[in-house]
């Protein structure tokens, strides 16, 4: 009796190689790797998050100087702020004479430089305050997104399994927050001493005040998740392995975690994605609006913000005053974070074959 | 039709509770704040002592207790009063807390974001419908890749940045349009400005003029967003029975996307545009701060950044007119998808659609 000669990854049924017995997940993962626009995507967030998150600290190191450190030194006489690659006077103070005018450092100063320029009037490293301020805006995505999924699933698949007047009173909450204008919330809260309250929570990891933005913005964003999970808990308890297991004397939680959970992974998966993204140009708006992270945490709002004005006191474009480097840099960034995760976002709906709407 | 009219009286009846919600929900935070509201109406006092600003609270009606306020929110509210606007309010001796009314002053600048959204969604419906169907019967080719990277990168511009880079170029460097103010349409005097001042414009041509770029900014992602997905969905119909059908007679492909898929597209198109209101005013508001338009925003935003602290009676008014908007925009296209569908007019409702969200 001779056994035919097969490969260690196939299986012998009966004499016969039958395929390989693969998991939706592992059939996810090679769908993924062949799907190009979503690997790039893939390797552009991870590239932003080392960058933000270990080359920052690294940068800090190398060049001697943190994002909040001032060189009155690289502004020209109208508050300019240098451009790019320029080595500045390493001083954190302005000389000024009797009368008022400044005076070139003193001799012997070192110089220090600035990757991309300098930020504003008090001539900080425009670079470093990217990074860092990258590092605020990726936390308060991933944080809104993860307290929106938690509240979102738990009201959801309260509604969808439990059904009747529980449905009710979730529908309706959600319904009261999705008329809620949440920028309108964000800034109201943002703006009160609850606000300043909440923006010392930290939990010893996170920036300064991106627990606040992160927890509004989660608060009124649940509604997506919640309807996602009870629409799809509505259609899926009723399908012939849910009454199997009901019969077979299983709890109605226990079915919830084993059976039907895994059937949300992919969309919430997939929202989740685009979730961050929202967060994150959620907390650049409200920043902008004097609202949400304050000084001195950079952030990439902060960034623009400080080019631009408040909306109470805008600035008037002068091209002598203003230097275009911290806008057109801090856009590239928003943009490029944003594009990586819109591209991952539709990638696992390609992947998952997910029903795509957006 | 006794179907779709109870359909259309129960939704109705939700959303009146709902705006009601809303209300007391933004006058319970708002009241949870704690503030000394008095110091509104104490005018020109330097270093006012705790007596005066007590006083003051009293004249104000802000020191009573929480559920007698509520009681007389919801009754002025009942009656359609919301109010004066705190930041306007002065005491008179005679006749007691003078200013203007909340009303008026909400009605006004909900008169320009009006203006802004719906040119913009405008603008974005007549791109957006003839530009999806027209990639999706060429899906492949070089055209429609370029067009749809391009939408990508829209997508993905936060509405700020598109709205500064805008401003700009087209405003500034170029010179080609008005780069800030707003002027009525009716009328050749009018407030402008983010200060509120007056400026000699007016009319329908300096009012569309100096809304181009706005608009422009305004419709940007949404556009990206809506020509990917009429593109995605005209891509699916194009694949269905009748338009076979309509090929087969002999209808020219202009023929079939024109009197097939683009009327099909557009009932589609109407929901959305219903779904995304919410989103629509939150873009707005940046589009006004950064082209200086008074606007609810711009209005928002003096009620909460005031010196004197939050003008509650406008805060709730706004929340309330943007609440209002959003839920009869979604009341219509509940109405109009249960007169298409009759399923839906059983069950009452829509399916949750997967979207990125409010941005």
């Amino acid at each position: 009796m001779s056994v035919p000669d097969v490969h260690p990854d196939e299986t012998v049924v009966r004499g016969r190689i039958a395929a390989p017995v693969r998991s939706p997940g592992a059939i996810a993962l090679a769908r993924l790797r062949r799907d190009r626009a979503a690997v790039i995507a893939l390797g552009l967030a991870a590239a932003i998050l080392l960058t933000c998150f270990a080359g920052a600290p690294a940068l800090t190191r190398i060049l001697g100087h943190g994002p909040n450190d001032l060189f009155p030194y690289a502004v020209d006489d109208n508050l300019r702020p240098v451009g790019p690659l320029s080595l500045v006077p390493d001083t954190r103070a302005a000389l000024v004479d009797d009368d008022g005018q400044i005076v070139p450092p003193a001799a012997g100063t070192g110089e220090t430089l600035l990757v991309l320029g300098g930020d504003g009037a008090l001539g900080r490293d425009l670079f470093l305050r990217l990074l860092y301020g990258g590092q605020v805006s990726i936390e308060v995505g991933v944080l809104a997104a993860l307290i929106a999924l938690v509240i979102g699933v738990s009201l959801g698949a309260l509604a969808g399994m439990l059904g009747g007047l529980v449905d009710a009173c979730v529908s309706r909450l959600s319904e009261i927050v999705m008329a809620f204008p949440i920028l309108f919330l964000l800034v109201l809260v943002g703006a009160s001493s609850f606000g300043s309250h909440l923006q010392e929570i930290t939990f010893g990891v996170l920036n300064q005040g991106v627990f606040a933005v992160a927890l509004l913005i989660g608060l009124f964003t649940w509604f997506y998740p919640a309807r996602l999970v009870r629409t799809q808990l509505m259609s899926l308890r009723r399908s012939e392995f849910v009454d199997a297991s009901l019969v077979s004397g299983a709890g109605r939680a226990w079915i919830f975690r084993k059976h039907l959970l895994p059937h949300l992974g992919p969309s919430l998966l997939t929202w989740g994605t685009l979730a961050v993204a929202t967060g994150i140009l959620l907390e650049i708006g409200v920043t902008f609006l004097n609202a949400g992270v304050r000084l001195p945490t950079a952030t990439w709002g902060r960034i623009l913000a400080d080019t631009w004005g408040s909306p109470l006191a805008p600035s008037r474009y002068n091209p002598a005053a203003v230097s275009l480097w911290p806008t057109v840099f801090a856009s590239i960034a928003i943009f490029l974070t944003v594009v990586a995760l819109h591209e991952i976002g539709e990638g696992l709906q390609r992947v998952f074959g997910v029903e795509r709407s957006r | 039709m006794s179907g779709m009219l109870s359909f259309g009286v129960r939704k109705a009846v939700v959303a009146v509770v709902l705006l009601f919600g809303l209300a007391s929900v933004t006058f319970w935070i708002n009241y949870a704040i704690p503030q000394d509201a008095g110091i509104f109406i104490l005018g020109n006092v330097q270093n006012p002592t705790r007596e005066q600003i007590q006083q003051a609270n009293h004249r104000l009606g802000v020191d009573r207790p929480a559920l007698e306020q509520y009681g007389d929110f919801v009754g002025d509210l009942v009656r359609g009063d919301l109010g004066i606007s705190w930041t306007t309010a002065a005491y008179v001796p005679e006749e007691g807390v003078v200013g203007e009314p909340v009303s008026g002053l909400v009605l006004r600048a909900a008169g320009v974001t009006g203006s802004l959204v719906l040119g913009g969604v405008l603008l974005l419906v007549v791109l957006a419908l003839p530009l999806g169907p027209f990639l999706a019967s060429r899906a492949g080719s070089s055209l429609d890749r370029t067009t749809l990277l391009l939408t990508l990168a829209f997508v993905s511009t936060h509405p700020l940045v598109a709205a500064l880079i805008l401003q700009l170029i087209v405003g500034r460097k170029l010179g080609w349009l008005p780069d800030q103010g707003y002027c009525p349409f009716f009328g050749d005097l009018g407030p402008t400005g983010i200060a509120g001042g007056v400026a000699e414009c007016g009319g329908p041509l300096d009012w569309a003029t100096h809304l181009l770029l706005p608009w422009l900014s305004f419709s940007l992602l949404f556009l990206a967003l809506y020509v990917r997905q009429i593109r995605t969905q005209s891509l699916s119909l194009l694949h269905e029975p009748f338009v076979t059908v309509a090929r087969a007679k002999g209808a020219s492909e202009s023929q079939v996307l024109r009197r097939h898929v683009v009327p099909s597209v557009l009932t589609v198109v109407a929901a959305m545009v219903a779904m995304d209101v919410g989103t629509a005013l939150g873009i707005a508001l940046f589009v006004e701060v950064v082209y200086g338009l008074p606007g609810l925003g711009r209005l928002l935003i003096v009620a909460l950044q005031g010196i004197a602290g939050f003008d509650r009676p406008v805060i709730v008014g706004i929340v309330l007119v943007t609440g209002a908007v959003v839920v009869l925009a979604n009341l219509a296209a509940d109405l109009f998808a249960g007169a298409i569908d009759p399923r839906i007019r059983a069950t009452g409702r829509r399916g949750a659609r997967l979207g990125a969200g409010d941005t």
